[in-house]
């Protein structure tokens, strides 16, 4: 039985890994609460689809003489891959913001209250979001204020106001802080133009104004002593939240969110590799299938076309993720795709740095790798040894499909134009070298109409 | 309404040092209660804007449908 260590800050409750299974250790001061909330329609309504799974469970019963009689146990559901804001994309962060606030405002007509607004509560089940925490809900009483808003403003509508004014990405903050971004921060970083938005001005300016006002070592008025809040009042906040999030933008195009327009392949050659890609997806039906590189998830497409199950995607340009799980074929079904950087992937951040983890710990099990027009991108712009790329990738996955970009195509040709060309072992013969060194080509095929390769390897690491 | 923002923007101007006693979490609290007033205040008043529409719509068009009938018969 293991502690999971992202649980500590609540003292009523621990979670922790059992056997694959998920459990949570509850005072039992909770339990009449989790008896009515666990009963009520609210629960019942969004169970499985927008709250995990939970039950009840004798826990006593599997592992005796280990735990305190002060407790009880709940057992939820367990998410598959667990993933972080700053791997999610524009639009899963604001996806995911607009979740939190439906839930809480079914939750308050149901009479619970979320305490918390933290984005690592939430998680994504067969592409859509699911709350996870649910020791977060309480019961609502008239008056209480929203004393999560603090945290909902700093993890969701700071981050996704400063995107859409500026075009800075939240990734790197929420990497550099587990609390997001404050709003003095925001204040500082956003332009001129955000002083004529009532939204911003009041709900960033004036409380990052405000907070440089503070004087933490006097004592402040506990809430307790102020007059509160109506519900109709809380209700037209989130509402007027929603409204204003909802029309939030990241507006800019890259290159690579538009690269399906702009790369080398004639149509001819696209059409050779889609149906490449086809039958190798077709010949193994994957279970889990990650596409390394997916852009704008083409081949995430094709993946669930040809019988895989359940699809990542990883791709570093934050538009063409954006614009994959915007598709609406691939957002109905289990697919996901985040926003990562093979150069520097997730770290693990917060509490002694177990926290929260880094992503390939957190990854679920690989059945089938595809690599398509990346290892140039890796072994050429960034100087990773040919060798070390080929390992990394088999000790991925047990099949993969990847593609070689010789220095003849115009795309590579174009990464050494200003540059000079110290890559005497980038070429194919050592590619296929290094292949065979960590697992056996299958087959081997040139796409007709462009001077690239296609390799469908075994990889003996499994 | 613009008057209501207006007034509670500049009230917001006059704060003075004497706030210094606040944490982080009361700043946070202090305009959670300003801005959900507001928020009411003004899904009141779209609340009353479109029944008061949807009453004088109706009048019109109750008058255009009275008229249609009046010059059937």
């Amino acid at each position: 039985m293991q502690l999971n260590p992202a649980s500590f800050r609540d003292p009523h409750a621990r979670v922790y890994d059992y056997e694959g299974r998920v459990l949570r250790e509850v005072s039992n001061n909770k339990k009449e609460f989790f008896l009515e909330f666990l009963d009520s329609d609210f629960y019942r309504q969004l169970r499985g689809k927008s709250i995990v799974e939970t039950d009840f469970v004798n826990f006593r019963k599997i592992e005796k003489n280990k735990t305190s009689t002060d407790t009880f146990f709940l057992e939820h559901e367990k998410i598959e891959f667990i993933t972080y804001p700053h791997e999610w994309c524009f639009e899963t962060l604001k996806e995911v913001a607009i979740f939190h606030l439906n839930l809480q405002k079914k939750a308050l007509d149901s009479g619970f209250f979320l305490k918390d607004a933290s984005p690592y509560n939430v998680q994504f089940k067969n592409g859509k979001p699911i709350f996870i925490d649910l020791l977060s809900f309480e019961s609502y009483h008239e008056g209480d204020y929203w004393v999560a808003y603090k945290q909902f403003c700093d993890n969701f509508l700071n981050p996704l106001v400063i995107r859409s004014h500026t075009g800075i990405e939240h990734n790197m903050f929420f990497r550099g802080s587990i609390d997001g971004v404050d709003a003095r921060l925001t204040s500082a970083i956003l332009p001129l133009k955000s002083w004529f938005s009532f939204k911003i001005i009041s709900h960033i300016h004036i409380r990052a104004w405000l907070e440089k006002k503070v004087d933490s070592s006097s004592p402040s008025q506990s809430i307790s002593s102020r007059p509160g809040i109506s519900k109709k009042n809380i209700q037209a906040l989130w509402e007027s939240l929603e409204i204003f999030i909802k029309k939030l933008s990241a507006r800019d195009l890259t290159y690579w969110s538009e690269y399906e327009n702009n790369n080398s392949y004639v149509k001819t050659a696209v059409q050779i590799k889609d149906n490449l890609v086809r039958n190798f997806i077709n010949k193994y039906k994957p279970n889990t299938l990650l596409d390394l590189g997916c852009n704008r998830g083409r081949f995430c497409r094709i993946a669930f076309e040809s019988g895989a199950s359940k699809v990542i995607g990883l791709d570093i340009d934050g538009s063409a993720v954006d614009k994959a799980n915007l598709d609406y074929f691939l957002r109905s079904r289990d697919f996901i795709a985040l926003q990562f950087d093979l150069m520097n992937p997730s770290p693990a951040i917060g509490w002694q740095n177990i926290e929260r983890s880094i992503i390939w710990d957190r990854m679920p099990r690989i059945d089938t790798l595809i690599c398509l027009a990346l290892v140039h991108h890796i072994c050429i712009s960034k100087n990773v040894p040919l060798g070390d790329f080929v390992k990394f990738l088999f000790n991925l996955s047990k099949t993969i499909l990847v593609e070689f970009v010789p220095k003849t195509d115009s795309m590579v040709q174009g990464l050494l134009s200003n540059r000079s060309d110290i890559f005497d072992d980038y070429n194919e013969e050592n590619f296929e070298r290094e292949l065979s060194k960590h697992g056996h080509i299958i087959e081997k095929r040139n796409i007709k109409d462009s001077s690239r390769t296609l390799y469908e390897c075994v990889s003996s690491n499994f | 309404m613009r008057l209501i923002i207006s007034m509670t923007l500049v009230s917001f101007l006059f704060i003075t040092p004497s706030y210094a006693y606040l944490d982080p979490g009361s700043v946070s609290i202090a305009i959670q209660s300003v801005l959900a007033s507001i928020a009411g205040l003004a899904a009141s008043y779209k609340l009353w804007f479109f029944r008061l529409k949807k009453f004088f719509s109706f009048k019109k068009n109750s008058f255009v449908d009275d008229k249609k009938n009046s010059s059937k018969n």
